[in-house]
């Protein structure tokens, strides 16, 4: 059975209005809040995730000609060797 | 049993079945709420001494009751991510501090705004009030060392330490009002016949808010694993392949 007998009472809520708004509000404030904050975070996640993506994609196809440069790097290791022992 | 118990430290396991639960939680969650709200605000008896005031027990009971939880929760998780280092239990001890200080200030707020016209004051300090307190100030501690040491499996030892030890204030909380004489009422008794006080037509929707709540608390601390998960994971196949969807 509804308690109130129109809309002026039920949102006087007899006499205790400011408590029992309050209280409900904040209650709707606290279930949106928790619910819709891990949900933006997320978005922010996926973009960020995302452009890292394309970030390394293209560093990964800037790399690739430049590598026949590096090669003759490669001799270079042999000077790593003891040679100094020889003498 | 085991290989459940290891599918469920896998981080990608969890994510792909959560992501199928989620859409019946919400929906159960949502009926839950709606109805409770609805039921608790306009069909629930005048207290013979609070009047309507006792709207607020509605919403405080199901908060603070769950906001308890939080802390035998995360000594459980970190219980496990301490002995087993299974990396979902450290998120889920990560995730639940700020949700469970969220908690605990609605219980506290909540209280007392019904305090003002209850019992004419806002604040005491006694047992039950102090210790509810004092576990906000804990979870925001949690949180606070969280963010302070930036070596995450430290900062998971170091939580897991301290929600074990922190469920003790738990343990004070819950049994404050039986142990001690304070202003905050003992647990009430409800009962199955409606002539008598505290009858279905009180506790029924009670039930339901309860519910809703507890969905609503199961349901934001899924949302937030999994965008840990992603977080921790982001240099894993699986998640690059679902970012470039």
């Amino acid at each position: 059975m509804i308690q109130f007998e129109n809309f002026q009472d039920f949102i006087a809520m007899g006499g205790y209005a400011a408590n029992v708004w309050s209280v409900y509000a904040m209650f709707a404030v606290f279930l949106a809040f928790n619910l819709l904050w891990p949900l933006r975070k997320k978005k922010q996640l996926m973009r960020e995730i995302k452009r890292r993506q394309i970030v390394n994609e293209q560093a990964h196809k800037q790399a690739e000609p430049e590598t026949p440069v590096m090669q003759p790097l490669e001799p270079l290791a042999d000077a790593a060797s003891p040679a100094g022992d020889k003498s | 049993m085991w290989t459940w118990f290891h599918k469920l430290g896998s981080p990608k396991w969890f994510y792909d079945i959560s992501g199928r639960w989620l859409p019946w939680l919400v929906a159960c969650m949502a009926v839950c709420l709606v109805v409770g709200v609805i039921w608790s605000l306009l069909f629930v008896p005048q207290d013979y001494q609070q009047g309507l005031t006792n709207r607020i027990f509605y919403v405080h009971v199901p908060v603070a009751s769950i906001s308890l939880a939080f802390f035998p929760l995360m000594a459980i998780a970190g219980t496990v991510s301490l002995v087993w280092k299974m990396k979902l239990a450290d998120v889920v001890v990560k995730v639940a501090a700020p949700l469970g200080a969220w908690f605990t200030a609605l219980a506290l707020a909540s209280g007392s705004i019904w305090g003002i016209d209850t019992w004419g004051t806002f604040w005491v300090w006694d047992a039950r009030l102090t210790s509810l307190l004092l576990q906000f100030f804990l979870l925001i501690g949690m949180i606070s060392l969280r963010s302070a040491l930036e070596d995450t499996d430290a900062a998971a030892k170091a939580c897991a330490l301290l929600s074990i030890v922190g469920t003790i204030n738990m343990v004070v909380i819950k049994y404050s009002v039986l142990w001690w004489d304070v202003l905050h009422q003992p647990p009430t008794n409800f009962t199955v016949d409606n002539s008598q006080p505290n009858g279905p037509e009180i506790w029924i929707p009670l039930v339901i808010m309860f519910l809703g709540v507890y969905l609503f608390f199961v349901i934001s601390l899924i949302l937030s694993v999994r965008n840990e998960i992603l977080r921790r994971e982001r240099r894993a196949q699986w998640v690059s392949e679902l970012a470039a969807q």
